[in-house]
């Protein structure tokens, strides 16, 4: 079990880094699909490093080293899996955060009013280039000047109406 | 393997008791409730594992995990990031910004919503509009910011939080954002 977590570790910091020198020489223009595709690589890559390397990795001790092929390569994999959800999450979080904006805001204009901020980055910005990311990532559609929702948009809608409903949350925002 | 589904048994019981409260009370802040349901739930999730055999009474053998720590531990890890996982699915999807935005062109149904509806959508007659109406005070309660007169000013927390998002944000190559 810890021969595959180990693994696994090491492919997702190895993707992690090809990820970041990937957006350094060019940002993609479909963040998420750039991440999905580097990651992807890693998942057959798991098996085939698993199956090479000894079961203690020249380092584990012998206890931390008993585990069955399948039952470690399961549970690695697994943690491979979480692993990139916790990472695009923390990048979504990074990348849109409207909270982590104002404060970056804040601190490019030491001793500004709420105002000046609002002004700089208001709402009226920040719902135009949204709807222009959701257009580009195939959740909505602009047609004759109005916005509409793609099937794929209204199956995401759908599916956080529902969640909203079950978890009894009010509306975000 | 042990410590694999005691994670997930304890988190269909996180997220039970969860869905469980929630429908009885609506919350506020949703997201500091997950987080003492969560916590509440380890001590029950390190109990349970001392308390039950290596194998549940039913593993095979070869699904048992010889070192005990190594077991354990990967199941409070495995636990940890799905409830990370959960929390994140809430906080950027049913309750973010793009899916108030979806919400509503869904609520104005098939003839679509021009941009200026969509703000006029987060906008709050004669008040802060939605967005900043709601961050704004999380931040000055969290001690991000504070406020002298008209003028906002980051806190020392505030500050190591913005500059480490501009570090993060130059590392991993995000945009603008927001």
């Amino acid at each position: 079990m810890f021969k595959g977590v180990i693994i696994s570790c090491a492919l997702s910091i190895l993707w992690i880094c090809i990820q970041i020198a990937r957006f350094h020489v060019r940002r993609p223009e479909k963040m998420f699909k750039s991440l999905v595709i580097i990651f992807a690589i890693t998942v057959p890559l798991f098996p085939l490093v698993y199956f090479l390397t000894p079961r203690d990795l020249f380092f584990l001790p012998r206890q931390c080293s008993q585990t069955t092929f399948w039952l470690g390569l399961f549970t690695g994999l697994l943690a491979h899996i979480l692993f990139f959800f916790a990472y695009v999450e923390f990048f979504y979080y990074v990348e849109r955060s409207v909270t982590l904006r104002i404060l970056v805001e804040i601190r490019k204009r030491p001793e500004c009013t709420l105002e000046e901020v609002r002004g700089i980055y208001n709402m009226e910005t920040m719902v135009a280039d949204r709807v222009n990311v959701m257009r580009e990532n195939g959740f909505v559609e602009l047609e004759r000047g109005l916005w509409q929702l793609t099937s794929k948009g209204k199956l995401f809608t759908q599916t956080f109406s529902l969640t909203r409903r079950i978890l009894n949350l009010s509306p975000g925002q | 393997m042990k410590g694999l589904i005691l994670t997930l048994i304890w988190f269909v019981i996180f997220l039970t008791v969860t869905i469980v409260i929630l429908r009885l009370r609506r919350r506020k802040k949703p997201f500091k409730f997950f987080m003492a349901v969560f916590i509440g739930t380890l001590p029950l999730f390190i109990f349970s594992y001392l308390m039950t055999p290596t194998d549940l009474y039913f593993l095979p053998s070869s699904f048992v995990e010889p070192c005990a720590i190594v077991d354990f531990l990967y199941g409070l890890v495995v636990y940890v990031l799905l409830f990370h996982n959960f929390w994140d699915f809430v906080y950027a999807g049913p309750m973010g910004f793009s899916a108030g935005l979806l919400v509503e062109l869904e609520r104005v149904g098939g003839r679509g919503g021009s941009t200026e509806e969509l703000i006029a959508y987060f906008r709050r007659d004669g008040q802060v509009d939605k967005i900043f109406g709601r961050r704004i005070p999380n931040l000055l309660h969290g001690g991000y910011i504070a406020m002298d007169n008209e003028v906002v000013r980051l806190t020392r927390k505030g500050r190591v939080m913005a500059n480490l998002t501009c570090f993060l944000k130059r590392l991993v190559c995000a945009g603008e954002g927001g």
